[in-house]
């Protein structure tokens, strides 16, 4: 094969790279608390910082680009596959070093993100890419946040190498199933994505130990890995998503899962159209419930079933949730425990630390909570105070999704709802059939 | 009683000392007040007091919260007295009273000897049920919101003889916060910060730390004129970050929603050169 290339300025290539990189999602400098140390430059901060938002409202933290966006491998899904006609570049290390420092000094970035299409080899690419790191971070003292993408089939030795330079690395999942990643990328498969996460899984945990004996160790991948799988290329529901997800925090202790809402780039004929645009409504669902594996306690098992497969398009997956557990509910607020309350609608970690913390010195009431910015919206109808509820509200499924999916302040009182005694003759449930709570929901799904 | 007004400099010093001096009139704690604005219009029934800032007094009050509360909370109060809100000032008397008071005795964790500032007491105002803690509480989430924003979107230049130079206009004092965190993040730099709403600045210069000047007068006109000296870079910021959008994800109100417009004063992807 020849390559005939003309002379390409900086820009030019930044602009192709960088083209190239956009659809890799990973976008976060979080996960790495390190001060400078008065000789180099730059520091890290564990929360991370957003330095810019894209057209896309996407987050710019990093300066996130491809080493080369030459690849000899075919992913059908990937703009940069080698059947593709697309113009290539390729950067030097020392080209890559002068961008982050001149980006970083200025402070538009937090830090790079180096990924590569695979040139020649893996171990190759893999090769040139701890190169460019090892040149950052000894020649030019850079102190600031590297998240290095692993190349599938990269020999163990490069990655470890590159692990002891970078905070954070990464290899994508891509697809949730073997077969699926089979049929569109031939040239990846489970081994050569799951071993070097295990790799990095071990590693790390072995580091903690030699951190714990010598504290000025070497540190291996502080921030952690994450991964990224595509939403929507192939036939893969909600359910199986998010138990891949959960198995890959509880196996591997990813520190993200990232999904990807698919766009087909190459207009390929064996992959969906996405005429309509990527399924950006799905992709928010399965960050949701990934927040609720991940912060809020939750198992994917409770979330989904075989059955119900698929989020509600219309509610969020925690109010779903305790729609369908209404026997729960409600929550005594100035009693329930941490882990209760944080199954309630509308409280957040925050909220219910705030609420833990102040029953201490008083109970609390809907005003308190207000304050507390607790979202009285959805929290309402799980929730009392001193044993009482917010208005009179029927515990009855299809009535509190009524009134949540009509987003006024104050929701509809039946007046003639009021309290009854109970009679030991009446049955409630005789008489006329009404529409389920689970059939309304499917219904509006 | 009279309610008793007590008028200080809208800083850190200022506020503490006027909370030291609030507490030293004995007024009792109920009555009294602390603005950091002149009053438009003088009020009935108020004897205002105007308390010179000093350095000694406000060192004494935050030396005991420091003590008796930890640092944690040392931050908090610190934070809600660079926001910028009328109210900061009576709020924060009021939390300190309430802290120190028999019923905050919960938040009195005395630090043993000996060990690293910053480590110990909580950073988290509990007692939410009182309006003033909430209020102090809420401007301290508002200051470190826009200290992180400002983290992130403040943007440096570099002119001729190689200094950093990065004009901003917060809502809130964030000066201090700035200068510490580009201290450590560029130590081997000259850099200078100017707050252009306030007329304060920080400048730094390599191995010496930061210093803090006041009372500066730049004007647009002047900031402008400050452009990159070295290669393009603010070129090719540009391009990136219009070649990192995805078109068919195009979404202009969510990038609104997370960069204000106020913040995109001297940012250097929005500005055509």
């Amino acid at each position: 094969m020849t390559r005939i290339q003309q002379p390409m300025s900086l820009e030019r290539k930044l602009e192709i790279l960088s083209d190239a990189a956009k659809y890799d999602v990973a976008c976060t400098s979080s996960g790495s608390e390190r001060r400078g140390d008065g000789k180099g430059i730059g520091n890290c901060i564990a929360g991370g910082i957003c330095h810019s938002f894209s057209a896309d409202g996407r987050c710019i933290s990093l300066l996130k680009i491809l080493f080369t966006n030459e690849c000899v491998f075919d992913c059908r899904y990937c703009a940069n596959r080698c059947s593709n006609d697309v113009e290539r570049a390729s950067f030097t290390p020392e080209e890559v070093c002068r961008l982050t420092m001149g980006f970083y000094r200025r402070n538009y970035i937090e830090g790079l993100f180096l990924s590569s299409g695979v040139l020649q080899s893996p171990n190759y690419t893999m090769e040139l890419l701890y190169q460019t790191v090892y040149k950052l971070r000894s020649e030019y003292h850079f102190q600031g946040y590297i998240h290095l993408k692993t190349i599938p089939g990269a020999a163990p030795e490069l990655v470890e190498k590159a692990g002891y330079l970078v905070d954070r690395m990464s290899v994508n999942l891509e697809l949730p199933t073997a077969e699926g990643l089979k049929r569109l990328a031939p040239h990846k498969s489970r081994r050569t994505i799951l071993t070097p996460m295990r790799q990095i899984q071990t590693r790390a945990q072995e580091n903690k130990q030699e951190l714990a004996l010598y504290r000025r160790a070497p540190r291996f991948v502080p921030a952690g890995q994450s991964t990224q799988m595509i939403v929507g290329a192939t036939g893969e529901n909600d359910y199986q998503l998010v138990q891949v997800a959960q198995s890959l925090y509880d196996q591997f202790q990813l520190k993200r899962v990232f999904y990807s809402a698919f766009v087909n780039v190459n207009q390929d004929s064996s992959l969906p159209a996405t005429t309509d645009g990527p399924p950006l409504l799905r992709e928010h669902r399965l960050y949701q419930a990934d927040w609720l594996l991940r912060f809020y306690g939750f198992r994917a098992g409770e979330l989904l079933t075989e059955k119900r497969p698929n989020f509600n398009v219309l509610l969020d997956p925690k109010c779903d949730w305790a729609l369908q557990h209404l026997e729960q509910f409600p929550v005594e607020i100035n009693q329930a425990d941490y882990h209760t309350l944080l199954r309630v609608p509308g409280i957040g970690p925050q909220s219910a630390w705030k609420i833990v913390g102040a029953r201490k010195h008083g109970s609390l009431d809907f005003e308190d909570l207000k304050a507390m910015r607790v979202v009285l919206k959805r929290a309402q109808y799980f929730i009392t105070c001193k044993g009482r509820m917010l208005y009179r509200f029927r515990m009855d499924q299809d009535y509190i999704l009524r009134n949540m999916l009509d987003f006024r302040e104050k929701p509809v009182i039946d007046p003639q709802l009021t309290y009854r005694q109970l009679s030991l003759f009446d049955d409630s449930s005789f008489g006329g059939t009404r529409e389920s709570g689970e059939e309304c929901l499917r219904l509006f799904s | 009683m009279d309610r008793q007004i007590f008028l200080c400099e809208d800083s850190l010093e200022g506020i503490f000392t006027g909370v030291y001096e609030a507490w030293a009139s004995r007024c009792g704690h109920g009555n009294v007040e602390l603005r950091t604005r002149e009053p438009e219009n003088l009020e009935f029934f108020c004897v205002y007091h105007r308390v010179q800032p000093d350095g000694e007094k406000a060192e004494k009050v935050l030396r005991t919260i420091r003590k008796r509360l930890g640092w944690g909370i040392y931050g908090c109060l610190c934070y809600a007295a660079w926001a910028a809100d009328e109210r900061k000032g009576t709020a924060i008397y009021r939390t300190v009273v309430d802290f120190l008071s028999v019923h905050g005795a919960m938040y009195n964790k005395p630090i043993p000897s000996g060990v690293h500032p910053g480590g110990t007491g909580s950073n988290f105002l509990e007692n939410q049920g009182n309006p003033a803690v909430r209020l102090v509480s809420s401007l301290q989430r508002q200051v470190g919101i826009e200290y992180n924003h400002y983290q992130g979107f403040l943007r440096f230049r570099e002119t001729e003889k190689g200094i950093l130079f990065a004009p901003i206009r917060p809502k809130a004092n964030l000066l201090v916060l700035l200068a510490e965190h580009f201290a450590d993040r560029f130590p081997r730099e000259r850099w200078f910060i100017l707050d252009t709403g306030r007329g304060t600045a920080a400048a730094h210069e390599p191995g010496k730390g930061f210093v803090l000047y006041t009372g500066l007068d730049i004007t647009r006109q002047e900031i402008g004129e400050i452009r990159d000296a070295e290669e393009d870079f603010a070129g090719m910021w540009r391009t990136f970050c219009t070649s990192i959008a995805i078109e068919s994800r195009r979404n202009p109100g969510l990038q609104r929603q997370n960069l204000a417009l106020h913040f995109r004063e001297y940012m250097d992807e929005f500005h055509k050169v």
